[in-house]
């Protein structure tokens, strides 16, 4: 060990491994092409090599990888959902992300950090009450604590923020982890194109050619690629890919923003929440708080951010911890984010013939990661939704039967 | 059977001041706070007076001004102002077709007004109102409307005439300006259930200021 | 602090005001099927672009349309309904025929 490593400093060539290929002309056809190189796509290429042996993909990314949401995100992985449908779907995403780091061969910084979701008022405490009896039916961690707990969980926080929401308890859900998200693209990135899968960067879709119905290819800025199945996996530029193929959908765009402060000591084991306050904040392994707010309040297709959001959010974060009112906040952007009437994501197939939609995912994606990539590579391979998915269909909005997962939106949309 | 008697929204964020408190057109209101020699000076920087007991009267539709009329009311003709409807009583425009009459301390038109029948009415509809209402008068209220309001309030901005309906302390308000024997002060309606706050909210930077709540009879002295 | 033009009440803070959606047209829910009603409800077309969309103007009370680019943000014009500063832009039968075409 010694001696290697002395071998490699003195070698004088540093040079890491490309994670994988830099890929430049695509071939004339594929069997499958995804649109969108964030962690949901290159998750479903890694899976359809994995799963189902479908090794002759394209992943086509308009700018670099984990570029858009996946790297935009505040890194919270949990499955304490509303509806039972939601909970094993999320459960299975953290179950899948607990083993990643090994499967994936890469440090994800994978911290189970237990999840408060703090409630000032007394239906809230309903709601939480609610949540985790749902949780507890279909086997996942998650209780009601009430202020002696939260106060021993984090002895830092004011638990009458300033006086003006004083916290009444919370729902307290135990595997509730944060990870590295940049980290899970590069993962599946590497994983798929071990197994043959191409990645392009800088390869814009400008167009999808359906015939009677059916995916014929698409065009792209580097030429086009004919193949007979098309996944969009694109978090806020559905719409502009929904567009290419005349498909309606319930998504609108909102900006969702968030912000980190300048790092400091480790202090906050535990990540928090709290609807009535708008705000949830974790400590990232870098030692930064990590804190988001809610969706901006109109639709908007940009990345811009505002100083409204970071007025307001810091306000309700020096609320629940008043000796943060002197560090700085060094960072905020924004992500879009696609939301669905009942905030539950779109999967699965759509009327066109192999075209899948991997979509809606608001802000609620990262955590999905995994299982959305597996899923999707299930149903794109059978073309047949996977059961864990069924609930989530396009179709759902015109039967009628929307999903109500409103109650569980980490913060109040 | 006695007369039913209310109390002011605000009574709840008064308590702890303690006012006298008597009985105006049927509700409870706080009457003094910290005597009269306290309360002039406080009238003179900043004072703050709840007179949610003010009588009041919404209506609204394309004819509801022409019903008004009838009733021998005054009503502004331009949008978002407003007019001494009868004497005592003011008249206010909200928007378009939507008014608002409120009496004041000797005005008596609301009475009358009751007597609106909707079925015999076609066009016009009556609106329930129960606001939350103050005085705010004194040479610092512009300081403290500066604080709590993003509208340039200030004489030149704000119209004699003009009603203003904007956000005040985060809620929606609704603010004018007159004139109430001889000084300037500054009307605000807000929603009953936000009454409390707003009271709060007005007497702590009136207290900041060097002003503090004023009592109706102090206020109309 | 972003600006919008109430058409009732003039320039006022974002703050003053909440987003109520696309403006869309409205199918006779009498004679509508099941899918056109659900298409109405929830289908749209959602790629950035100008749209017709409805806001509210809270301590008010006024619902008006404000047309606006939700790529870039900007705010072209705002009107109470029906009252369109440009007749073509009104929503009359024809402009719906021009949109379902």
């Amino acid at each position: 060990m010694a001696y290697q490593l002395l071998k490699f400093a003195l070698g004088g060539e540093y040079k890491e491994p490309r994670f994988f290929r830099d890929c430049q002309t695509p071939k004339k056809s594929y069997d499958a092409v995804i649109i969108g190189g964030g962690g949901h796509g290159l998750a479903a290429a890694y899976y359809l090599a994995k799963d189902h042996g479908i090794t002759n993909v394209a992943v086509l990314e308009k700018g670099y990888i984990g570029g858009g949401n996946t790297g935009r995100n505040t890194t919270i992985v949990r499955s304490n959902y509303l509806t039972p449908d939601g909970v094993n779907f999320y459960d299975a995403s953290v179950k899948l992300f607990e083993g990643l780091s090994t499967e994936l061969d890469i440090n994800l910084f994978y911290s189970n950090r237990g999840h408060f979701t703090l409630a000032h008022t007394e239906s809230a405490m309903r709601t939480m009450r609610w949540r985790a009896e749902v949780n507890k039916h279909v086997g996942v961690e998650s209780r009601v604590v009430g202020t002696d707990e939260i106060a021993k969980a984090c002895p830092q926080m004011d638990l009458s923020c300033s006086g003006k929401a004083p916290i009444q308890g919370a729902l307290y859900h135990e595997p509730g982890s944060i990870a590295r998200h940049d980290a899970v693209a590069w993962g599946y990135a590497r994983g798929a194109d071990s197994m043959g899968v191409e990645i392009f960067q800088n390869t814009e879709v400008q167009s999808i050619d359906v015939k009677d119905g059916q995916v014929q290819g698409v065009h792209t800025s580097r030429g086009y690629i004919s193949t007979g199945k098309v996944l969009s996996a694109v978090a806020g530029f559905t719409p502009r890919i929904t567009e290419m193929v005349d498909l309606k959908t319930p998504i609108v765009i909102h900006p969702l923003q968030a912000c980190v402060s300048e790092p400091m000591k480790p202090w906050l084991d535990t990540i928090l929440v709290s609807g009535s306050l708008h705000v949830y904040v974790s400590q990232s392994s870098r030692g930064e708080l990590v804190m988001g707010s809610s969706l901006d309040p109109y639709e908007v297709h940009s990345t811009r951010s505002t100083f409204d959001f970071v007025e307001g959010l810091t306000s309700h974060i020096v609320d629940m911890f008043p000796f943060l009112s002197n560090v700085k906040v060094v960072r905020q952007w924004a992500g879009m984010a696609d939301i669905t009437p009942d905030f539950a994501p779109i999967m699965g197939k759509t009327p066109i013939k192999g075209f899948y939609l991997d979509a809606g995912w608001g802000t609620w994606g990262f955590k999905a990661t995994p299982i959305s990539g597996k899923t999707m590579a299930y149903t794109m391979a059978n073309d047949k939704a996977h059961d864990l998915i069924h609930s989530f269909r396009l179709s759902r909005f015109e039967e009628y039967e929307l999903t109500g997962e409103k109650g569980a939106a980490s913060v109040g949309h | 059977m006695t007369a039913l008697i209310k109390t002011t929204p605000v009574a709840y964020a008064q308590h702890e001041q303690k006012p006298a408190m008597g009985v105006h057109n049927g509700m409870e209101v706080a009457l003094s706070f910290e005597g009269a020699a306290v309360e002039k000076t406080h009238k003179q920087v900043l004072g703050v007076t709840d007179v949610s007991c003010f009588a009041k009267f919404g209506i609204k539709g394309p004819k509801a001004a022409d019903w008004l009329a009838k009733q021998g009311l005054k009503t502004p003709d331009e949008i978002n102002s407003w007019v001494e409807g009868a004497p005592g009583t003011l008249v206010l425009r909200l928007g378009g077709s939507e008014f608002l009459v409120e009496d004041q301390i000797k005005g008596n038109a609301c009475n009358g007004l009751s007597t609106f029948n909707q079925d015999k009415t076609a066009g016009a509809y009556q609106v329930a109102r129960a606001d939350a209402a103050f005085i705010l008068g004194g040479s610092q209220a512009l300081n403290l409307l500066s604080e709590l309001c993003v509208m340039d309030l200030r004489d030149s901005a704000l119209a004699s005439n003009a009603v203003v309906m904007t956000q005040v302390a985060g809620i929606s308000a609704t603010l004018l300006r007159e004139s109430l024997a001889g000084e300037q002060v500054y009307r605000i309606w807000c929603d009953v259930s936000y009454g409390p706050y707003m009271w709060e909210m007005l007497l702590e930077i009136a207290q900041e200021l060097g002003g503090g709540a004023v009592g109706l009879t102090a206020r109309f002295q | 602090m972003k600006l919008l033009n109430c058409p009732m009440n003039g320039t006022r803070p974002l703050s003053e005001f909440l987003f109520g959606g696309e403006f869309r047209e409205m199918p006779n829910p009498d004679t509508s099927s099941d899918l056109e009603w659900a298409s109405y409800v929830h289908y749209r077309d959602n790629a950035p672009g100008v749209k017709k969309e409805w806001w509210y103007h809270s301590p008010s009370g006024t619902w008006f349309i404000a047309e606006r680019n939700t790529l870039s943000d900007e705010v072209l014009a705002t009107y109470l309904y029906g009252k369109a500063p440009d007749a073509t832009k009104t929503t009359k039968p024809r402009a719906k025929k021009e949109q379902s075409e």
